[in-house]
């Protein structure tokens, strides 16, 4: 396992390398550069004076591959730039959005640590009962309903006809419920199903008939052979989707103005902010690098054969 | 583990019960539109009164010489000497002016009593200082007060001096505009005086000054105690980011902001939603005129450097009609580019007219057969066609480029439609990489002398590229540089009428509509009043 992780860390600067290389690249093949975009922005005429004076003030004069090194080893030295639109430090405005999108993320990934294994033990409990086709019926509406719809729906529910929840700010905890219980519903439907199907495969497992056979109670054999068996691989699935929390918000943080990650790559793009773009990618390149590798460690925690598999 | 879910489940049921609680009460608050309790040991019991506004945008850096903060903001805050209000130039920080008769110098009498946030006094120095950090900044060369600057002197303390290489009759619009020749305080100045790479403090000499400010989500303004004209009617304001229109609209409904205002750099609220806002029982405000909606047509392109075609299209375009279906009578029609309410631009012109009668008679006088069966017109094997080049992200041009693509079927002319992110559309339309684009004036201070100067200008903007063509640009670009310095206005006034005629002959940019700006807010708001089509003024609002 140790060696595993290891691995896994070392992986990261060839994957960093391609990521940033096509980063890189990408953006630079959108149509309209950076250079034409600001000039329009600030009514400067496409004078090839001015032209040469925008590309300076950006680096963008010298040739592609000059610009790319000179960028890594910035990079390399925790340097990231100036927005080419708000003379801020690239870094400064990449934290501050991620925290707003990892606080929303985990709000989001609270619903799901407490949802899914209710709904999914309501569910496998009695197959085909009341409480499971809720739970069916649930799971359907989760994954079928695009979130910014069920954003708009609770906003109207819950904000403007109950008047319970505010529909705008992040100032208190409330604002939180609505846009991460959004966040999370189709992520928690996928889980449950998950969770639900691997129960009832469990309760048919051949452990399960000597366990009910060695006259275990109920509720032991339900906790500790079906449902931990159950877990694994949902927890895994879970630890993978922080990754997708966190790169997923772009519409559910336009719904709800929430000033993260989503809104401002979105900006970013529009602008053709070239040092914020790339520098997004790589952030939401190592935060899924990191997702698998939290992932990975919780299997490992969750299940003693993953922790102990080299020594056995 | 029956029993821990139950417990579970009685924990968030209580939980549940409190945040509503919570929530009553804080909504109750927000309800009230906005007034809170002062603090005990104030003899006034009057409770200070803001105002919650929802904003399409965030503040941005608030550097008054740069194009990174929201202009309606940076309004708020910093001053110019003068300002263009009531269709006019009127005395801004500058008291009054005097203008010397060759045209070339503007001495500017500063409010003896205009005062910085921060209690320091306004002085020519300070304005030299700030002029001295703009020309730095070398950023504004499009303006002609930039452009027609040779010098400018502190002759007093309070008397401020500019001496211009021509005589430019527009420089005090170019003045008046919100960037970049309004004042900071000297406290917001870097070290070396500039302030291109950022400022210090945001300090202005105007009504409002920044107290509270968290990017990407809100901005609170609050009276500026040394402002010297009459104090505005609430005592401050807060603008909360709203990334989309029905997310504002439903915070308006549910009580937690006062007023939604579209202008130009802000805007939340479709056509419908106003309708239905206005329906529901809300306050409803329409500005005056602010700017100008059109197409324009490539005339350097086929087949559009065509006259007849380029004419043919405009009459087969039924506009008083599409501009009902699209704005359902809050803008209306623009019979010419500029709207005739604009400085210098009430010359009489015509407008085009509605004809597909004609436009079918030019087009067939041009070779341009319908043949039996077909649904378009052809030419030496040629189909007419045209494409539209469109930004798909903002609904009026996506309306325009459907109803203008059902409209030219009636003649044979089949209109392509391509929608398009926002920036490559701009970039490719600012390019010339068009047949026909969407555009707009740019408004007051600067319609029409600046926009006329870009259009002359190479690449300068999108009218650019419909009006090169023209069998006399070169006499035509002559006349729009020589139309701002004639000091003489009737002169001034008859060039302007020239240039414009020259360009509705031209046939290639067809106006649509005259941008209004919009604001709804609740029922115990009055006093709502528009500007400039970038800025929200707020000094006459009151909260009953």
């Amino acid at each position: 396992m140790r060696k595993y992780i290891i691995k896994q860390i070392l992986m990261i600067i060839p994957t960093l390398l391609i990521v940033s290389i096509v980063a890189f690249g990408m953006i630079r093949m959108l149509p309209a550069d950076a250079v034409e975009t600001y000039m329009l922005a600030n009514h400067l005429e496409m004078t090839d004076e001015n032209i040469a004076m925008v590309e300076e003030k950006f680096g963008l004069h010298e040739p592609v591959v000059t610009q790319y090194f000179s960028w890594v080893s910035a990079v390399l030295h925790l340097d990231f730039g100036e927005s080419y639109t708000s003379n801020q430090e690239v870094a400064d405005m990449l934290w501050k959005a991620f925290k707003a999108t990892a606080q929303l993320a985990g709000a989001a990934m609270l619903w799901i640590v407490v949802l899914t294994p209710v709904l999914g033990i309501f569910s496998a409990k009695k197959p085909n009962g009341w409480m499971d086709g809720f739970t069916r019926m649930f799971c359907l509406m989760g994954t079928a309903i695009p979130t910014f719809v069920l954003g708009f729906f609770m906003i109207r529910l819950f904000g403007v006809q109950l008047k319970i929840l505010p529909v705008s700010g992040k100032e208190s905890w409330m604002n939180y419920i609505m846009p991460s219980f959004a966040l999370s519903l189709a992520h928690i439907s996928s889980f449950v199903q998950m969770l639900r199907n691997e129960m009832l495969e469990n309760k048919k497992g051949a452990f399960t008939l000597y366990a009910n056979a060695r006259g275990i109670k109920e509720g032991v054999v339900f906790r500790t052979h079906i449902l931990k068996n159950s877990m694994l691989p949902v927890v895994n699935t879970v630890g993978i989707s922080i990754g997708r929390l966190i790169a997923g918000t772009v519409v559910i943080e336009n719904v709800f103005s929430w000033p993260g990650l989503g809104q401002l790559i979105t900006k970013a793009i529009l602008a053709r902010d070239y040092p914020v773009i790339q520098a997004y990618i790589l952030l939401i390149a190592i935060v899924f690098i990191c997702a698998n590798l939290i992932a990975d460690l919780l299997s490992a925690w969750v299940d003693p054969r993953i922790r102990l598999g080299e020594k056995g | 583990m029956k029993k821990r879910l139950s417990i579970l489940l009685a924990v968030c049921m209580l939980a549940g019960a409190l945040a509503g609680c919570g929530a009553s009460k804080e909504e109750s608050a927000a309800g009230e539109a906005t007034t809170t309790e002062e603090n005990a040991g104030e003899e006034e019991t009057e409770a200070p009164v803001f105002v919650t506004i929802a904003s399409g945008v965030d503040i941005g850096d608030m550097n008054p010489h740069l194009a990174n903060a929201a202009i309606f903001a940076q309004n708020y805050v910093y001053e110019g000497l003068v300002v263009y209000e009531d269709g006019g130039i009127q005395p801004g920080l500058a008291e009054t002016w005097d203008i010397s008769e060759d045209g070339l110098t503007y001495t500017f009498h500063l409010r003896e009593n205009a005062m910085y946030s921060d209690g320091t006094a306004l002085t020519a120095e300070n304005v030299v200082k700030n002029f001295d950090a703009i020309f730095a900044a070398n950023l504004y060369g499009y303006m002609g007060a930039a452009a027609y600057m040779d010098h400018y002197t502190a002759v007093d303390e309070h008397t401020f001096e500019i001496v211009l290489t021509e005589p430019y009759a527009p420089v005090l619009h170019d003045l008046a505009a919100v960037r970049p020749f309004r004042m900071l305080g000297d406290a917001g100045f870097m070290e070396d005086g500039s302030t291109d790479q950022g400022i210090k403090e945001i300090v202005g000499t105007g009504p409002w000054m920044l107290t509270d400010y968290v990017e990407n989500e809100y901005a609170t303004f609050e009276q500026n105690p040394y402002y010297w004209g009459e104090a505005p009617k609430i005592d401050g304001f807060t603008l909360k980011v709203f990334t989309d229109g029905q997310t504002a609209v439903s915070a308006l409904e549910a009580g937690e902001i006062d007023m939604i205002y579209d202008m130009y750099e802000s805007q939340l609220m479709s056509v419908d939603t106003y309708n239905s806002l206005v329906d529901a029982g809300y306050n409803s405000f329409i500005s005056e005129p602010v700017l100008t909606r059109a197409l324009t047509l490539n005339s350097q392109v086929e087949p559009l450097n065509d006259f007849n075609v380029r004419k043919a299209l405009i009459l087969a375009l039924d506009r008083e009609s599409i501009v009902q279906s699209v704005f359902g009578g809050l803008e209306e029609m623009a019979q010419s580019y500029y709207w005739p309410g604009t400085m210098d631009c009430n010359v009489g012109l015509k407008g085009y007219s509605y004809n597909v009668e004609e436009a079918n008679k030019l087009l067939d006088e041009d070779g341009w057969v319908l043949e039996d069966g077909k649904e378009y017109r052809t030419k030496d094997g040629k189909e007419l066609a045209v494409t539209f080049y469109y930004d798909a992200s903002n609904v009026v041009q996506t309306s325009f480029a459907q109803i203008c693509q059902s409209e030219v079927k009636k003649i044979g002319m089949n209109m392509k439609i391509m929608g398009e992110e926002y920036s490559a559309n701009i970039s490719r339309i600012y390019s010339g990489e068009f047949e026909i684009g969407y555009t707009v004036s740019w408004g007051d201070p600067y319609d029409p002398h600046s926009t006329l100067a870009a259009m002359a200008t190479v690449g300068g903007s999108a009218e650019y590229f419909a009006l090169a063509s023209m069998e006399n640009f070169d006499d035509f670009a002559a006349k729009v540089a020589a139309a701002p310095k004639a000091v003489d206005a009737e002169e001034r006034q008859a060039l302007y009428k020239e240039i414009m005629q020259a360009i509705e002959d031209e046939y290639s940019i067809i106006p649509i509509s005259y941008q209004t700006n919009r604001a709804i807010t609740q029922t115990n708001i009055s006093g709502v009043t528009f500007g400039l089509s970038n800025i929200m003024p707020l000094n006459e609002l009151t909260v009953e």
